[in-house]
């Protein structure tokens, strides 16, 4: 295991994160040992496709995973040196909302469709600083212009909204209570992507005012180009890259990466066939222990992948590879 | 040395029906662990069986009368007591079952299979026809279904069949109701789109791609719906319409029980509680095929 | 080449309880055989209902329709039926395109069965042969959709699609369903289809990625109207539009160390519901002017086979 040190000192630190479900009399290995770091106002980008499990670390560092599915939880999760996951249910619900925010994937359903925009907000301020009801209105209405939301527009239903400004509700509602850290899972997935830009742009700056750390989880290459410091690349539940955004985008390393990148069709570029990932998506409810999870579909793959597992092997300051080709490179 | 399990889809073979959500298989897989629907379905079935045996099984017949035997009470060698005429009361308990499951079901086959119908085409075509449609059976569905089933006895005169045919009808704008519905819901898949666009003719639409994909949730309604008109049936017998004596459908028993109910319970008793336990019976398989056909109980 | 779909001036539009919907307006273009021809643009421009009028599964409420030199802008039962057999389309989304109900053997045998040329024996082959050609694999020729990604589900639209030999087919966003390495499988696929039968795709789409790596020629909708055709790397090079221009930047791009100027619009899309004459991309344009709310936007060729839909298009781009 690569040394990722200083995790006192690091604002969120992940450190063998591991989640499992049960779904009927079989067990999902949904995370399977995860560590990663964000640093104090950096951006974290999660990347991997539908299945990967990147919703799952969010909602596992939140802790807001179904109970009557979750079958195990492990590992560390430490908020500026406190493990968030030992902490009893009573204290991390002071936490959420107010420390950590998530916003999640689409709009349409995240809203209340029977409260307006204003009451929501303000909702979320009453609860975590115990303002008045005059008093939360007045900042929920501040921090819907802060997004770009006129107050005459505050008393409207979230069905009355398009999907830009719905999103940026949601984005209202995150940060009303100035988080430290924000979660965001495929905040612009649904959007189009004129949409997308304004929102993208709306969450840079306001990211730049308040300094908040954030997690952005996304299956979009370009996205994380844009916005992120530091990339995680997950695969089967794992993070089989880690790096700096530099590290990850110029020098990609693990098949699985390369292949992600191969499989993108470029603006720059004429290529005449795109070389996608073969194969399918890995099987959740196969617990790979002794092998490399992406050794079905590497075009690299060799017999020890089959028989042993990789570790994190380092092969630049910071930017970890979890592959037996990495190990070669150190 | 551990083998890396292919993907899901990959190393599967091929599934049989049984694994198909909303087919037969699948249905009976899910209720065979339901123990009151198991038990409600042995009732009925041992109940046709035993109804259609019952020459073989008792030694009275269903109309043998016996003055002797008036207004009998329970006892040993008539378990249920006799009725006015001296007649067995298990044996025309029994006997009666067939008329009441079988008016339930076939009233509800023919009731479900118009309604399907109707409602089908309704939501597949959508204006006009629609609104025509929808208007009629606004009509009917103004009238409390046992009111709208006496009127039609009434204007068609007592029998069997006629009691099949005014319970059908009542039945009708519910089933084709839920259909409608249901088609709007499929009416917007692409698949459909896809139909036209390959040249389907759209009865063939509609029949091969609307119908089988909304009939899930009116398996549940139809079950129920046997129950119901079962009910019916027994109602209406039991006010004089239908099914007349000295046929032993059991709403006839209970109207004939009916004066005498203070001294002889019994009379009333047997067959109101057969009536029970039939209801009963397909209600609980109506609950078990809904949560067998619920997508979201499934997970 | 010659021409295989000529449209000109098309309309489409809806009625609805709040007055009629403009979904496509005045729309004209032409589409080559052998090419790709990509329609793209954002949700609610109209692109998918176009795609479905030029087919007719939706009647044009104007405008004419051209099909291999002949009209069928209007057409019998009979002329119908007839036309289904050579345009086709494949859906965007692979979970409710296909019957649930029917195995991908049925499917993909449905059309031809239909169509009565086929039967028995013969048609097994067929069905065969083409569940072969677009990668299904054999232990899937029984399966139900439900047991198939959607990856797999969509190449099954693609053997119903061709299964009937047709010249056309309207491609509507069918990879914007699928994860992206999925989405390359099944572009190549497409791809390949194309060059192997000479099949003309109307790709209609919203991600410009996807679109330059497929067409050969691109229109760009906005709400309705065409703003901008061209052949593909021309637009990309050396976009006219204010639209097309904000619609390029604001895409995000893999490259980290020249990232864009990105052009941020203002405000957001307005109704298609009786729509004041003239540009509607007018409330957003950093350039509009009254003159840009007259009825009738011109059609400027800017370049050889490069027309832009803007009246001030001379003047922004200095030309």
């Amino acid at each position: 295991m690569a040394d990722i040190t200083k995790s006192e000192t690091q604002f969120l630190s992940v450190r063998d994160l591991k989640v499992e479900y049960k779904l009927g009399k079989d067990t999902i290995y949904a995370v399977n040992k995860v560590s990663f770091d964000l640093q104090k106002g950096k951006t974290l980008g999660l990347v991997g496709e539908t299945g990967a499990g990147k919703t799952t670390i969010a909602k596992a560092i939140m802790r807001i995973l179904p109970s009557h599915s979750l079958k195990t939880l492990h590992g560390e999760v430490s908020l500026e040196g406190v493990n968030v996951l030992a902490l009893p249910e009573s204290q991390m619900r002071t936490l959420r909302g107010k420390r950590i925010s998530m916003i999640f994937q689409d709009p349409m359903t995240a809203l209340n469709p029977l409260k307006t925009v204003v009451d929501q907000i303000a909702e979320s301020i009453r609860l975590h600083q115990h303002k008045s009801k005059a008093d939360a209105r007045i900042d929920a209405i501040k921090m819907l212009e802060t997004v770009g939301i006129s107050a005459d527009r505050a008393d409207v239903y979230p069905h009355q909204f398009s999907g830009g400004m719905k999103q940026r509700v949601v984005i209202a509602m995150a940060l009303a209570c100035d988080p430290d850290l924000l979660i965001a899972d495929e905040p612009t997935t649904a959007l189009d992507v004129t949409i997308q830009a304004q929102v993208l742009e709306l969450v840079r700056k306001l990211q730049k005012e308040t300094g908040t750390s954030m997690i952005l989880i996304t299956h979009d290459l370009g996205v994380v180009a844009e916005t992120c410091d530091s990339v995680a690349v997950v695969y089967a539940g794992e993070v089989i890259e880690y790096g700096t955004k530099e590290d990850v985008f110029d020098h990609p390393t693990h098949p699985y990466t390369i292949g992600l990148f191969g499989a993108l069709p470029d603006l720059k570029k004429n290529v005449k066939r795109l070389s996608p990932v073969k194969g399918l998506p890995p099987d959740p409810s196969e617990e790979y222990t002794d092998s490399c999870p992406f050794a079905a579909r590497c075009p690299h793959v060799s017999e020890r992948c089959h028989t042993s597992k990789p570790d994190s092997y380092e092969i630049s300051d910071g930017h970890t590879v979890k592959c037996f080709l990495a190990k070669e490179m150190k | 040395m551990s083998e890396t399990k292919k993907n899901l889809n990959e190393n599967q073979p091929r599934r049989s029906k049984s694994e198909k959500p909303g087919s037969l298989p699948y249905i009976w897989n899910y209720i065979k662990h339901n123990k009151s629907a198991m038990a409600g379905l042995f009732f009925l079935v041992g109940l046709f069986i035993i109804s259609f045996l019952t020459p073989y099984i008792f030694k009275y017949n269903y109309r043998q009368v016996d003055v002797f035997l008036q207004y009998l009470k329970p006892c040993a060698a008539h378990p249920f007591g006799c009725d006015e005429v001296g007649r067995d009361l298990l044996v025309r308990v029994l006997y009666g079952a067939k008329y009441t499951l079988s008016i339930g079901l076939i009233a509800t086959a023919g009731g479900g299979l118009t309604g399907i119908l109707l409602g089908a085409i309704s939501g597949y075509f959508g204006g006009k026809v629609d609104s025509i449609i929808m208007r009629c059976l606004d009509v009917f569905q103004s009238f409390p279904t046992i009111l709208l089933a006496i009127a039609i006895s009434a204007a068609l005169g007592p029998g069997y069949w006629k009691l099949i045919l005014a319970c059908g009808i009542a039945g009708i704008p519910g089933y084709a109701r839920m259909m409608r519905a249901n088609t709007l819901t499929i009416r917007s898949s692409e698949y459909i789109e896809a139909a036209t666009s390959i040249n389907c003719p759209t009865p063939k639409i509609i029949l091969k791609h609307v119908i089988p994909n909304a009939i899930s949730p009116m398996i549940v309604l139809l079950s129920m719906g046997v129950a119901n008109a079962a009910l019916v049936a027994s109602s209406l017998s039991f006010l004089g319409f239908g099914v007349v004596p000295p046929t032993p459908e059991w709403g006839v028993l209970l109207s004939s029980g009916r004066s005498y109910i203070l001294q002889y319970p019994h009379m009333v008793v047997f067959p109101g509680l057969f009536i029970m336990l039939t209801v009963l019976s397909f209600n609980l398989i109506g609950d078990a095929l809904r949560d067998a056909l619920d997508p979201k109980l499934r997970n | 080449m010659e021409n295989l779909l000529e449209v000109k001036n098309l309309k489409k539009y809806f009625p609805s309880p709040r007055g009629m919907v403009h979904a496509v307006d005045d729309v004209t273009f032409t589409i080559h055989a052998g090419e790709t021809m990509g329609l793209v643009g954002e949700s609610g421009c109209g692109k998918s209902t176009l795609g479905r009028t030029c087919i007719h599964l939706l009647e044009s409420t104007g405008g004419q329709i051209i099909f291999d030199g002949k009209d069928v802008t209007t057409l019998s039962k009979q002329e119908l039926i007839e036309y289904r057999n050579h345009v086709q389309i494949i859906f965007q989304d692979p979970y409710s395109s296909l019957n649930p109900r029917m195995t991908v053997r049925d499917t993909v045998m449905e059309p031809l069965r239909l169509a009565g040329k086929m039967k028995g024996a013969e048609l097994e082959k067929e069905a065969t042969r083409l569940m072969d050609l677009v990668g299904i694999e054999k232990r899937f020729y029984d399966s139900y959709p439900h047991e198939l990604d959607g990856g797999r589900r969509q190449r099954v639209g693609v053997a119903r699609a061709i299964s009937l030999k047709p010249k056309f087919i309207v491609c509507d966003e069918p990879v914007s369903a699928l994860d992206v390495s999925i989405q390359a499988q099944i572009l190549n696929l497409l791809m390949d289809l194309q060059d192997e039968y000479k099949l003309t795709y109307m790709f209609v789409t919203h991600d410009l990625s996807v679109v330059r790596h497929i067409s050969s020629n691109i229109c760009v909708m906005y709400l309705g109207q065409m703003v901008e055709t061209a052949p593909t790397l021309d637009l990309f090079d050396r976009p006219y539009h204010p639209y097309t221009k904000a619609l390029l930047s604001a895409i995000p791009t893999v490259d980290i160390h020249h990232p864009h100027q990105r052009i941020v619009l203002k405000g957001e899309i307005t109704s298609p519901i009786n729509p004041k004459p003239g540009c509607r991309f007018a409330p957003r344009c950093p350039y509009a002017t009254e003159q840009c709310s007259k009825p009738d936007l011109p059609l400027v060729e800017v370049e050889p086979n490069h027309f832009v839909a803007c009246c001030r298009v001379k003047e922004i781009n200095q030309l």
